[in-house]
Parts: C-alpha cells; structure tokens; sequence
C-alpha cells in the first residue's frame, strides 16, 4: 500500500508493506494499511493547521507576530519549543527558531511531526513502513520484498537522478540543501547564506534526529560533517557544488550502490 | 556543461582528497576508499632511511578511469616516518608512519586541526575519518527518495516524481 498527498506544501508518502494488515487480529485501531495512511495524514494536517508559517491563525503565526506568548501556546508547541532550545543548545547556536527577529520552527517541526506520526503506526502494532515528507523520511522494518528499505539520495544537481542507494531498517533519513545556491537555510551567527554545500543527508534514530541535525549542519557549512562525526548514532553524507561528496566513516554501511 | 563540471570534480580530487586521505590514513592500515577518490598522501620522507621506497609504498591505488580503488600490495622499509603537512579543509594533518618488518604497525597523529578558529566543533571529538568520493548520477530501483525541501521548479519536478511513484 503506497499513497502519497500534498501536506504541508509537500508530498508525503506513506508505504506499509501488504502483509501489515494479512491475518491480523481484531481490535486494532486501524484495520486496514489505508486507513493507518489515513490516520498519518490526518495527524499531519493537524500539525500543519497549528505550526505553518504560512497560515496567519497557526500558533506559529501568532507568535511570530507577537500576538502570542509562547509560554501560553499549545502543550504541542511547548514541547517543539523546548525541543528547539535543546537542538540549539546542542549544535552550539547553528539551529535556532527566531532568525533576524522572526519565529519559525519549520526546521524541526518536519521531523518531529514524521516521528510523532510513526509513533501512532506503532501504537497500533505494525513493524514495517515508511513515512515520507519531502524528503525526509521515518524508516521501519522491511519492504514488501522483507529487505531492508532501499532509499536513494537525491542528485541535488540533478533532481531526477539518484547520486546513491541506502538500505535501511530503523531509521530516519533526512538531507537539507538547496536547489538554487544560498536559498533556504541560513547561518544563524553570521546571518548569511549557507551555501558551500549542495546538500546534506544524515541518517540516525529516527527522523527527528535526522532533520535537526541536517539543518544545524547544513547551515555549518563545510564544516558539518566534522560536527556530525563527532555526534553519536548519528552519520552524514555532504555533497559539495563541485561533485564532491564527503561522509562519515559510520554511514558507509548504509551504503547499498 | 558535463564537462566543465567533470574537470572541476578531478581537480577537486587531486586538490581536496589528499588532506582527508591522510586522516583516512592515520587511522586506518588498510583503508578501503569508495568511488573515484583513491589517492593517497604520499608520506615525504623526512627521516627515509632507505631512499624513495615508503612513497612508492603509501601510492596506494591511483585515480583509475574505472573509478575503482585498487589495492597494491605493499613492500615497506623499517623505520619511521613523518608524512608531509597537508590541508584537511578544517586545519592540517600530519602523521607518523611506524614500520616494522616490512609491516605497518603503527600510526601516530602529530598534527590535526585543533587550534584554528574554524574548526571548534572537532575539538573534543576524536579526529573524525571522513570518506570521499565522486558523485555519479545513477538510476536505480527504490522504495523512496530523500532529498532537499524544495521550492519552485525544483518542488513540481520532485511532486510529479513523488505523484508517478504514487500510481505505481
């Protein structure tokens, strides 16, 4: 089962293998692999309605316009902020939600939301799926063939062609770039664009790890991938505009092709 | 255009792969490389005590149009020695080689970077063996693909690739 829909301004995909839901027992919340696609866009569409910045009634909003103390926001957003503070804590100021004065979670939100979602599917006792959304992913169990999941990395040069081939089981992928250089992300200390990298994927726990860690060292530049090996149970793989691509020593036994 | 950026991707190679292929070095006898970048740093030899034979030694697999790393086995003379200064793209590296018997058996950093002001966050990690190589365009069969938020163009080419997987 395979349904993908524009969430979030961005595809999301969700894949459950077949068998999830052959010969399963009564009494499960989601009877079908459909209805638990269904219940992951649902959730996901809820946290688009509270977080997006580009809806003027998301807390999101709110408190980037100050008609919000962040203190009285959602328990929802609370928890993002204080995850927030944690990430830039952790990567020594390179994530960081307010930017030049404005409020924009974004940058986390993403993998939050993706691992949150994954949480509901295993409430519900399947062990193999992924959740998808542009481009970050939450990868459980086996495919529908019982290998491990094959995810390809995104040519950031070339948006329709593969640079490598992953297998996963367990993890979560997420790659920061950008298509056009020193849009998208910025360096928070310096207030200027990140732009010496094509992209940057990273791979660890789960898919919230992955995004935070993407965007802090996506926006370090150059230097990322040093900060991503010095993390534990956490490994990068830097694509630079000359066709150079950099990775630590961890993520090569991701590596399939 | 492709070969305007094949020749940077082989400058690079030679300019960007030496620094990071010492730290490679230091930490690893038998390195194995993926892809196209299999150059190694030469050690110099400042304290040689038999001519020229620990550089010949430490060319491990050159470039290769193949692109594949091959493996030379190697003949080494006894001693120490000191590898060249090179630019790791964060600071410096330099190594010391130990062989005895014809075999590596030890490898000793004498220099990584750790007093530049760029390079803070290696600090208090161990010095971290990166690994490059060539990217290289590949079609391949996969379940899903991980790749940049992306905005304009670049978004409608990524939803109608997401949208054909969508009706497979």
């Amino acid at each position: 089962m395979r349904r993908t829909e524009l969430i979030m301004g961005m595809p999301v995909t969700v894949v459950i293998p077949d068998r999830e839901r052959q010969d399963a027992p009564d009494g499960l919340r989601y009877a079908t692999t459909a209805a638990a696609a269904e219940a992951v866009f649902s959730y996901l569409r809820s946290v688009d309605e509270r977080f997006s910045p580009y809806r003027a009634k998301s807390e999101t909003s709110r408190i980037d316009r100050g008609a919000l103390e962040p203190s009285e926001a959602s328990a929802e957003m609370q928890e993002v902020l204080r995850l927030s503070e944690d990430t830039r804590q952790a990567t020594n100021g390179f994530f960081d939600v307010w930017f030049k004065g404005r409020f924009d979670p974004s940058g986390l939100v993403k993998g939050w939301a993706v691992a949150r979602a994954a949480k509901l599917l295993d409430a519900d006792g399947f062990i193999s799926f992924c959740i998808e959304a542009g481009g970050d992913i939450e990868v459980r169990g086996a495919n529908e063939q019982g290998l491990p999941w094959a995810i390809g990395l995104r040519s950031p040069t070339d948006p329709d062609r593969l640079v490598r081939t992953l297998r996963l089981q367990n993890r979560g992928i997420a790659t920061s770039g950008t298509y056009i250089r020193g849009e998208h992300i910025y360096n928070p200390l310096s207030g200027a664009p990140a732009n010496e990298l094509a992209s940057l994927t990273v791979v660890a726990s789960d898919v919230y790890e992955a995004d935070r860690f993407a965007t802090a060292a996506f926006a370090m530049g150059r230097e990322g991938i040093a900060f991503l090996a010095g993390q534990p149970e956490v490994e990068g793989y830097m694509i630079e505009w000359t066709g150079i691509a950099t990775y630590t020593p961890g993520f090569a036994r991701y590596l399939a092709s | 255009m492709k070969k305007t950026v094949a020749s940077r991707i082989a400058q690079s190679v030679i300019a960007s792969a030496i620094g990071v292929g010492a730290i490679g070095y230091a930490l690893r006898a038998a390195p194995v490389l993926h892809g196209l970048v299999s150059r190694r740093t030469p050690l110099a030899p400042e304290s040689v005590p038999q001519g020229d034979i620990a550089q010949q030694a430490f060319l491990v697999g050159a470039p290769s149009a193949a692109g594949i790393a091959r493996t030379v086995s190697l003949r080494l003379a006894d001693g120490r020695f000191v590898g060249r200064r090179e630019y790791a793209f964060y600071g410096y590296v330099k190594v010391q080689a130990t062989v005895q018997s014809g075999r590596l058996t030890n490898i000793s950093v004498l220099e990584y970077p750790n007093d530049n002001g760029r390079s803070h966050y290696i600090n208090n990690v161990a010095l971290p063996y990166l690994v490059q190589e060539a990217v290289d365009a590949q079609s391949s069969s996969v379940d899903l693909i991980s790749g940049a938020t992306f905005t304009s163009e670049a978004f409608v080419k990524s939803l109608g690739a997401a949208l054909r997987q969508a009706g497979a």
